[in-house]
């Protein structure tokens, strides 16, 4: 008996022990050096939730986290490492569980997400902790203050932080001609509408690659929706908040049932009819898209980069004139991808873990992340400029699936920084120069998705499902002649009133106010 | 005293039929009854941290964001329509189909009539939903290289949510009607052939035999599916309504199932998920009640 009450004693002074030995180390902050590396002195491990892309390779085979767990000391355990097949239910699914990693990257949180989680107490707040443990995000903050409105929450957090891409070309999607199809038809570059519908039709017909095969298109693009977002940026009209919003003076309005936006479906009926798009587009899977572009079969289409296709003769041209005073092109702001990093409030090590992603926002952490380790991946030259090692921009398999299988950037959603000086993946010559084409068209300040307060984004959510269901489907039909604009327009305009167009815009115009503030 | 006698000697005789039904029992509890705790959700904002009694009460929240919704009729009319069609039009033919494979002489056609037409029920939903895309494909799909020979411009059966309807159910009509009519053909079996021999006698004909003796021999088994259909009526499949959608046709293919999955299972509402799955079960329930009332009155049978 007696031995039994002093094991007993013996096993709680042991658990206590260990209960103050741990609570010393995190109170005195002893194991963490607030500079340099190691982060840690006494070797730690995060657990890890994010979604592994389809081009990449698993997570614990790639050298940018070898390399970085070694610099670190902080082990990584990638069990909660996904396929990106199912990511989104089994995401909801870990949610649901109130067991929770201790870090998410490249975990594709979305703002609803983000504000939801955050405001429950699940997601760490992190806004006063940035300008100590992650100096080099604050400087780009301090750069560019317009992504702190991004990132913040309606309640004054930041919960999640962004990628930021200080290159422009990376925010939006190219106009690519054929200029060897424009050379056989004897055509010179469109710049305006008219020239344009002059040039489809002179594709239209010709079997360029001489298979015998009416496989080519004049003008082709992934869906109906996004070639509808590009002609309305010809017909003058923005993208704002990441929807079919504009901004003029300090007025949030949208054009979906203005008559500019009719006489853009009318033009794209009439050169649907005569088939000068693509008829797949209403259908189409992604990849079937990509092998088009691959495959050289299209005369005109949108891409962000040439990293799809040889660009050799194609060329990056402006917005078509003479439908409206000025031209626009849709593109995503700086800080392009939300909700690339969080860190759950359990984590024991919450500083520990902003230190350790602040590495990713520095110029040297974003070579690691962009470009992998020197000597095994990549290397310097004599101007110090980094580049790839030979085979890897010209893999067979294609440069995304040869770059990630030892980095996590292909896909997108990482945490990184890109700018102009590590883009050599995304930003060909051809791309910069297919960018210059445009920057007289990106729109002075744009608006990201907003964060919204809980309440607030499910009234929107609401109404953006039967808007976007209704407005889709009218669309589409409209485009394939299925519906009259004589007739069925005003119905259009009348449905989308009912459904709440206004109430939807007042919503933004709400939110609006509230960031001038 | 005495009670507990008797339950202690059934417990004694019966124990074997006892075991076995616990098995069932034990299933129905952990997986339906239990469950049915996490119904309170459809009244609470779901907070993980909290856990289920900590959650927020909410009220008919998600109950009004339903109804504020300007398509909630139009998703529980195409929930309601799918299956009412399915019903009109698929219910009688598995029971022909049972009758014809009955009335066939020749053991070895019978075979393979029936055999014929079970294959289609052990296609894998996902399988299915791609074959009527590349069979309804307006480009190169069978039917509308048919419908060309006679002139008929390509239709695009999925792409139009005018036809959505009609594709799922005649595709489900071919791929269970066989598979169904197995039930039908074991209850035709248990007839007593001395009944038709009499008939014969009396000089009924095939199809007299067919009205006066088959179909009243399998009136209980039709009576009891029919039932069981009616209750079945609001939870039609997820996956082949999910698999078939797309933007053109999502004003026929939005159904409760495809909206709470999307909404609870992808979106994370899952308050709002639960509150329109059980508004569903609901429906449904009422439903089996008015059939059930119904077959009694009208057929005599009834499930209870």
């Amino acid at each position: 008996m007696k031995q039994k009450k002093a094991m007993a004693v013996l096993l709680t002074a042991c658990i206590s022990a260990g209960m103050f030995g741990n609570l010393n180390v995190s109170a005195d902050g002893d194991n963490l050096n607030k500079e340099g590396f190691p982060i840690v002195n006494e070797e730690l491990t995060f657990r890890i939730f994010g979604q592994q892309g389809p081009v990449q390779s698993k997570w614990d085979t790639m050298n940018m986290w070898k390399k970085y767990q070694e610099m670190t000391n902080i082990k990584l355990d990638f069990t909660d490492v996904l396929a990106a097949e199912g990511y989104d239910e089994k995401k909801s699914l870990m949610w649901a569980s109130n067991e929770y990693p201790d870090i998410f990257v490249r975990a594709f949180l979305n703002n609803t997400e983000i504000v939801k989680y955050g405001s429950m107490g699940i997601l760490a707040p992190l806004e006063e902790l940035i300008p100590e443990y992650a100096p080099n995000l604050q400087k780009l903050i301090d750069e560019d203050p317009a992504i702190l409105s991004r990132i913040t929450a309606p309640d004054g957090h930041i919960y999640a932080l962004p990628a930021i891409f200080t290159l422009t070309a990376a925010r939006d999607d190219k106009f690519w001609i054929n200029t060897s199809w424009l050379e056989q038809v004897g055509k010179e570059i469109p710049t305006t509408v008219d020239e344009l519908e002059d040039v489809l039709r002179a594709f239209k017909g010709v079997d360029f690659n001489e298979n015998g095969e009416a496989d080519e298109y004049p003008m082709g693009i992934s869906d109906a929706q996004a070639l509808i977002r590009r002609f309305a940026g010809v017909w003058g009209h923005q993208y704002q908040f990441g929807t079919w919003l504009e901004v003029k003076d300090d007025t949030v309005s949208t054009y979906l049932t203005d008559d500019s936006f009719k006489e853009e479906l009318e033009w794209l009926a009439s050169m649907y009819e005569e088939g000068l798009i693509d008829p797949e587009i209403f259908t189409q899977e992604y990849a079937k898209y990509a092998a088009k572009m691959a495959g050289q079969q299209m005369g005109l289409f949108f891409n962000q980069a040439d990293d799809t296709f040889d660009s050799t003769n194609f060329q990056g041209i402006s917005p078509f004139a003479g439908k409206a005073d000025q031209q626009y092109v849709q593109a995503s702001p700086a800080a392009r991808d939300n909700g690339v990093f969080a860190i759950c409030a359990d984590c024991e090590n919450i500083e520990a873990a902003l230190r350790w992603i602040d590495y990713f926002y520095s110029y040297e952490g974003s070579i690691l992340m962009r470009y992998g380790v020197e000597g095994e991946n990549m290397y310097f030259d004599e101007d110090g400029k980094p580049h790839y090692n030979d085979g890897i921009l010209d893999s067979p398999e294609g440069s995304g699936t040869e770059i990630g299988k030892f980095t996590i950037w292909p896909g997108g959603g990482a945490p990184q920084w890109v700018n102009d000086d590590n883009c050599e993946a995304i930003a060909s010559e051809a791309t910069l120069k297919a960018q210059e084409a445009l920057d007289a068209y990106l729109p002075k300040q744009i608006y990201a998705e907003p964060l919204l307060e809980e309440e607030t984004s499910d009234r929107l959510s609401v109404l953006w499902t039967d808007l976007e269901n209704y407005m889709k489907e009218t669309t589409s039909k409209m485009i394939r002649g299925e519906l009259n604009f004589d007739s069925d327009w005003d119905t259009y305009v009348e449905t989308m009133n009912k459904i709440g167009l206004e109430e939807w815009v007042s919503i933004y115009q709400e939110t609006y106010d509230n960031l001038q503030n | 005293m005495k009670q507990k006698k008797s339950i202690k000697r059934i417990l004694k005789s019966k124990w074997q039929l006892l075991a076995m039904f616990a098995v069932p029992f034990i299933w129905y509890v952990i997986f339906c009854y239990v469950p049915m705790y996490g119904i309170q959700l459809a009244f609470r904002n779901y907070n993980p941290r909290l856990g289920y009694l900590g959650s927020p009460f909410v009220g008919l929240r998600w109950f009004k964001q339903f109804f504020s919704s300007y398509y909630w009729k139009n998703i529980i009319w195409n929930t309601f329509s799918i299956s009412l069609y399915s019903i009109l039009i698929g219910f009688p033919i598995p029971i022909i189909l049972a009758i014809i494979i009955n009335e066939l002489p020749g053991r070895k056609f019978k075979k393979i009539l029936q055999n014929i037409t079970y294959i289609p029920h052990f296609i894998s939903m996902v399988v299915l939903c791609g074959m009527l895309y590349l069979f309804l494909s307006p480009q190169y799909g069978i039917l509308n290289t048919f419908l060309g020979v006679f002139g008929i411009k390509p239709i695009g059966f999925l792409e139009s949510s005018r036809y959505f309807k009609g594709v799922y159910v005649v595709s489900e009509i071919w791929q269970e009607s066989g598979w169904s009519s197995i039930i039908y053909i074991a209850a035709l079996a248990g007839i007593d052939p001395y009944l038709y021999e009499a008939a014969k006698i009396d000089g009924a004909g095939r199809l007299k035999r067919i009205w006066h003796i088959s179909l009243p021999g399998i009136t209980p088994t039709i009576v009891t599916l029919l039932i069981l259909k009616i209750g079945q009526i609001m939870s039609i499949g997820f996956e082949k309504a999910y698999l078939l959608q797309n933007d053109l046709n999502i004003q026929a293919s939005e159904i409760i199932s495809t909206l709470v999955y999307k909404q609870g299972i992808l979106q994370g509402n899952i308050g709002y998920a639960t509150a329109v799955g059980l508004m569903n079960s609901c429906l449904n329930l009422v439903l089996i009640i008015a059939a059930n009332q119904f077959c009694k009155r009208t057929f005599d049978t009834s499930l209870w």
